[in-house]
């Protein structure tokens, strides 16, 4: 499938801190035929990027300003057309499990804390989205 | 004759002695009985005839030789003249009156004597009693404690008076007998004191009364006077014990002063402090008052519900502590929350303690408002909170980076080490930062009260803003942004402490350069009645009208793009409020420039 655009996957990013971004850049070097990237800062942004372009599955940090990623989440989960409020949602934060296990009870959504490694990433999002 | 008068004496006398129930008897010169009455006969269970010509005092003693060597009879015989005694007769317990007459011939020789002897055992044991009572009466008059005296209605003088009453009024006993009473008591007073002894009086009863003496040299003693009428044989005499309380009233003044002072220290307390008996407060101090706000008629009124004070939730708790303590268990201190008259709540710690008022258990407590305690609590458990918030971000990002040079080395990917190094590097950096600046700002909350004692001075605006600028030039140069300064000169000094002004400037300098990318910031300070009002204006990128509020709360982070902890500006609010100052922040929106405002005490 490597190589077939069709089958890449469009990731969405939200993740204020610029280092963070960094990294999450120099993990995904190397998946480029599988998936797509594209980065935003402000969860805010990030609400009107995901009706401009359609998205496979979102990675979201929590502790951001102004909008906070829980914030985003039940915005999406809520407020948004149904064919965006389904929208597979990844939460990376430095949240401890058992905050990120609230989240998880709200609606369907995978979590990993922060730090993580390449590997456990690639791993979820494969189940994810394949 | 003498034939003739002894048929007189039988015939008229003897009947005449035979009726009297003294001893009557006939002796010679030798003891020997010649002639005894019926009493001698009765009293010795014999008849007359028996005991003529027997030693009288082998027939009324049952003795060999006469019972004392001072014998009436003996010394008649002597003296041939009237005798008497009063002798007791130990085995027989009887006291008896001899007295013994002499008889002589028609020669005048003495030829014995006759002799009568009275029983006086009553006589002499009632003389005794009388004795012992008087005795008894002196003794005690004499010696009593208290001031005694009697006084002659009549005579209008004091008739007898004891030692204590000398003592009393300090004079001579022989100088107050024979005085009117008016010698006792402070002139001022005796038309009083006439007037309740006159009523007293007139109702006839004893009385108690306080009353008070003067002494000799003048000085006024208290004292209390039980007082009563009598009459003793012609005289109607008034007796007074008067019972000096000097001593009394000292120690009630001195216990009156102590209570009095314990009285102030409670009222004067820092702490809440009141006694509870069966529930119902019977003391509530000053500081009750102010703090849970009902006065102190309030407290003591029957209406009053002390478990009011106490917040529902810990009902429970108050109550088991006072069963304890009424059942004599100690009780140590323990917290609860206090419920004011204005709804508020307040953290406190109460010890208290089983005493006795009034005779009766009740309830001493003391409490101590512990909101500031509580609040440092919290305050440390918020700094555990912050310094993990802050530093998880930066250490997770710190590990992750550390990881991916880790591959990197493997494969000798340089740009990747060089990257990811850069990362773990400035979020190490960032970390210690966050650290030092939770630190600053916890000890700023924590010790706002120390701070307050902490040297202020003049210190000059243009020389710390000039030092301050210094440090940052790097970050201006780098940005290329103008520093604009304009320090009047009648608002060039704050008082402050001079680490206080360093910490304050910089966070605001630094602040502003870091939301600005071009232009300029400008510093001024103008004075404002007795503050000066420091201003630093940036043309960054601003702050939108809804978050204004939000830009000196902890951790709040007006740009995600930009690096910080977020405390900056919260630490700026703490130092001002150490110095009862201003701070604010004003912007009209996004990338229209901010202006913090800060007003200090003009130096």
């Amino acid at each position: 499938m490597a190589g077939n655009s069709n089958n890449i996957k469009n990731i969405l990013i939200v993740e204020d801190d610029k280092d963070m971004r960094e990294i999450y850049e120099i993990f995904f070097s190397d998946q480029k035929d599988k998936y797509l990237f594209d980065f935003e800062s402000n969860a805010e942004e990030a609400l009107k990027k995901l009706k401009v372009k359609k998205y496979d599955l979102v990675l979201l940090d929590i502790i951001m300003e102004p909008m906070s990623g829980d914030a985003f989440f039940m915005h999406v989960r809520k407020e948004m057309g149904d064919d965006l409020k389904n929208i597979p949602i990844l939460v990376v934060s430095v949240l401890s499990p058992s905050i990120l296990r609230q989240l998880k009870k709200i609606n369907h959504v995978d979590f990993a804390q922060k730090p993580v490694t390449k590997e456990q990433l690639l791993e979820k999002i494969k189940a994810i989205i394949g | 004759m003498v034939k003739k008068s002894k048929i007189d004496l039988n015939k008229y006398w003897s009947p005449a002695f035979n009726t009297m129930s003294e001893f009557v008897y006939l002796l010679d010169k030798g003891f020997n009985i010649i002639k005894v009455n019926k009493a001698v006969a009765d009293f010795t269970k014999k008849d007359e005839s028996s005991l003529i010509g027997t030693k009288c005092y082998k027939a009324l003693y049952d003795v060999n030789k006469p019972l004392t060597k001072d014998c009436p009879y003996k010394r008649m015989l002597k003296s041939e003249k009237f005798e008497t005694l009063e002798l007791f007769i130990p085995h027989r317990k009887k006291w008896l009156n001899i007295r013994t007459n002499p008889i002589f011939d028609e020669k005048n020789n003495l030829i014995g004597g006759v002799t009568f002897s009275e029983d006086i055992t009553d006589r002499k044991n009632t003389e005794k009693l009388l004795l012992k009572s008087e005795e008894e009466f002196r003794v005690t008059f004499e010696n009593a404690k208290d001031a005694i005296f009697w006084a002659d209605i009549e005579a209008m003088c004091i008739v007898k008076c004891n030692k204590a009453a000398g003592k009393l009024v300090e004079r001579d006993v022989k100088e107050i007998v024979g005085k009117s009473h008016t010698i006792l008591f402070p002139p001022e007073k005796i038309e009083i004191y006439n007037n309740m002894f006159r009523t007293h009086l007139k109702k006839g009863g004893g009385f108690d009364e306080p009353a008070e003496v003067i002494t000799k040299s003048g000085k006024l003693k208290p004292i209390l006077i039980t007082s009563s009428l009598t009459t003793i044989g012609e005289q109607k005499i008034m007796w007074g014990i008067f019972h000096d309380i000097s001593e009394r009233k000292k120690t009630e003044s001195a216990l009156k002063e102590s209570e009095e002072k314990f009285r102030t220290l409670a009222e004067e307390s820092p702490n809440m402090i009141f006694i509870n008996k069966k529930g119902k407060v019977i003391y509530a101090n000053k500081k009750c008052e102010e703090v849970m706000g009902h006065k102190k008629d309030e407290f003591y009124s029957d209406r009053f519900d002390f478990m009011s004070t106490v917040e529902p939730k810990d009902h429970d708790k108050v109550r088991k502590a006072f069963i304890k303590h009424m059942r004599g268990e100690n009780v140590p201190p323990y917290e609860y929350t206090l419920a004011l008259k204005n709804g508020n709540k307040m953290e406190i710690i109460i010890t208290t303690k089983l005493i006795n008022y009034g005779g009766e258990k009740a309830i001493l407590g003391i409490i101590t408002d512990i909101t500031e305690r509580k609040q440092i609590e919290k305050m440390k458990d918020n700094l555990i909170c912050d310094v993990s918030h802050s530093l998880k971000t930066p250490i997770a990002i710190t590990a992750m980076a550390l990881e991916v040079c880790k591959g990197a080395m493997q494969v000798n990917d340089l740009d990747q080490i060089r990257r990811s190094h850069a990362i773990a590097h400035s979020n190490i950096k960032k970390a210690h930062k966050d650290v030092n600046n939770i630190l600053e700002i916890f000890t700023l909350e924590t010790g706002r009260a120390k701070r307050q004692k902490n040297k202020k001075e003049k210190i000059s605006l243009t020389s710390v803003i000039n030092e301050i600028l210094k440090s940052l030039s790097y970050l201006i140069l780098d940005k290329g942004l103008k520093i604009n300064i304009d320090i009047q000169e009648n608002a060039k000094d704050v008082i402050i402490s001079r680490k206080d002004a360093v910490i304050l400037i910089n966070n605001l300098l630094e602040n502003s350069i870091k939301f600005t990318e071009k232009g300029s910031i400008s510093i001024k300070s103008r004075l404002k009645g007795s503050e000066v009002e420091i201003s630093v204006q940036d043309t960054g990128c601003g702050i939108e009208p809804k978050h204004i509020n939000k830009v000196f709360d902890k951790f709040y982070k007006r740009h995600p793009a930009v690096d910080g902890s977020g405390l900056g500006l919260a630490i700026c609010r703490e130092i001002v409020n150490i110095y009862n100052g201003k701070i604010e922040a004003r912007s009209k929106g996004k990338n229209q420039g901010t202006t913090i405002i800060v007003r200090l005490p003009k130096g």
